[in-house]
């Protein structure tokens, strides 16, 4: 448009002239390579744009799986196969779920013994440093060794922990391993006397069988 | 300096999917550099104004179909661009309304200005940069249009959907602003 140049000269010499000098001044920079990337890069955005395709990038799904083990090596070595040339199955990871409830359950009663050791230790007065409870709890804070206490925990002690107080076993048992499994419906074990002793062989449950 | 197609053989080229791609960035690459100063002018910020020109040429590219050819296409690809600057403007200021007022907003493309890498508040170009931001907005495009981009009336006209006789009062009025802003400053 320079045809028009000098009659916006003109113009603004006779409306503000102090500002013609300013006329055509650099000021803002553009980064390198700017004007020559941007048609590229855009369109590359209009095309996936209207082919409804997104952007992945090259070689995305060729190492998504490698790049999720290498990363459950690197949270979890010890959850792996001992050796890499194991072949790998689809593994269901469950730790004792029978016993998961009832160690957590366990776990809270000793956590409110816990709570009472160090309550009594808190308290004003002469500490009894030689009750077994005081002296577990110490050891456990100072070590700071919840989680490993909490797996140190077997099915027998669970058993034993739950005769000991007067639960029935059976019971916790079978409530226990049930929530694995869906209950049949109510209709069917009124219908049918075999219901039950189908769900509870389904439960596998070796302790109540050997009963 | 490159030698562009004139606007109505890459309009037939984009009609053919065989040459649509290539058309397209011969237009991108014709007007990317006027668009992307009056973008930035209005917006300032460098990022700002990438984002402004991506949806224009995005916009471009999903409506150049339908594009009617009895306006040329630079006056058409302005529009876009200056409708585009201004919504983007307005979004911000909405997004900030809760804490800004007008004087915030001004005080915040005034310190993006300052902020610029040869920023030199002793200088008039900058000066003047720092003037600009003080108008209306519709001033302001009006002023950067006809100052810096040497806009006919006529082409202005088309391009806001105003009279010729408006846009002529509106840059007047500007011009004044701007040179009363600069003799104070």
């Amino acid at each position: 448009m320079s045809e028009n140049e000098p009659n916006i000269r003109h113009e603004l010499s006779e409306l503000a002239p102090s500002l013609l000098p300013a006329l055509g001044a650099p000021t803002y920079e553009v980064p390198e390579g700017y004007f020559t990337s941007f048609p590229l890069t855009l369109l590359k955005h209009t095309v996936s744009y209207s082919s409804g395709i997104q952007d992945v990038p090259s070689g995305y799904f060729e190492h998504f799986a490698d790049s999720v083990l290498a990363k459950i090596k690197l949270d979890a070595p010890k959850n792996l196969p001992a050796t890499d040339a194991q072949p790998l199955a689809p593994v269901r990871t469950i730790a004792s779920p029978r016993f998961s409830m009832m160690r957590y359950a366990i776990a809270a009663a000793c956590t409110g013994l816990l709570g009472l050791a160090v309550f009594q230790w808190l308290q004003p007065g002469p500490h009894h440093s030689n009750d077994p409870y005081t002296v577990s709890a110490q050891q456990i804070i100072s070590e700071n060794q919840y989680e490993e206490v909490l797996q140190s925990i077997t099915g027998d002690e669970i058993i034993a922990y739950l005769e000991s107080s007067g639960y029935d076993v059976n019971a916790a048992l079978v409530a226990e391993a049930a929530m694995e499994e869906d209950l049949p419906a109510p209709e069917d074990y009124w219908l049918d006397d075999n219901t039950l002793d189908q769900f509870l062989n389904k439960l596998n449950l070796p302790e109540i069988k050997e009963m | 300096m490159a030698v562009h197609a004139d606007d109505k053989t890459l309009l037939l080229e984009f009609a053919d999917p065989a040459t649509r791609e290539s058309a397209y960035t011969r237009i991108v690459r014709k007007y990317q550099e006027r668009i992307y100063w009056h973008i930035r002018r209005m917006v300032i910020h460098h990022e700002d104004t990438n984002d402004v020109m991506q949806n224009v040429f995005i916009k471009m590219w999903k409506h150049l179909d339908g594009f009617r050819e009895d306006s040329q296409l630079f006056t058409w690809i302005y529009r876009i661009a200056t409708n585009e600057s201004l919504s983007y403007l307005e979004k911000n200021k909405k997004r900030n309304s809760h804490a800004a007022s007008l004087d915030n907003e001004l005080l915040n493309l005034s310190n993006t200005i300052r902020a610029e890498k040869h920023f030199d508040a002793s200088k008039l170009e900058w000066k003047l940069q720092l003037a600009i931001q003080q108008l209306p907005e519709k001033q302001r495009v009006v002023f950067n249009l006809r100052y810096y981009e040497e806009m006919p009336y006529e082409a202005m006209s088309k391009i806001l959907e105003t009279s010729e006789g408006a846009l002529k009062a509106s840059y007047h009025h500007a011009v004044k602003k701007v040179e009363e802003y600069i003799l104070n400053h």
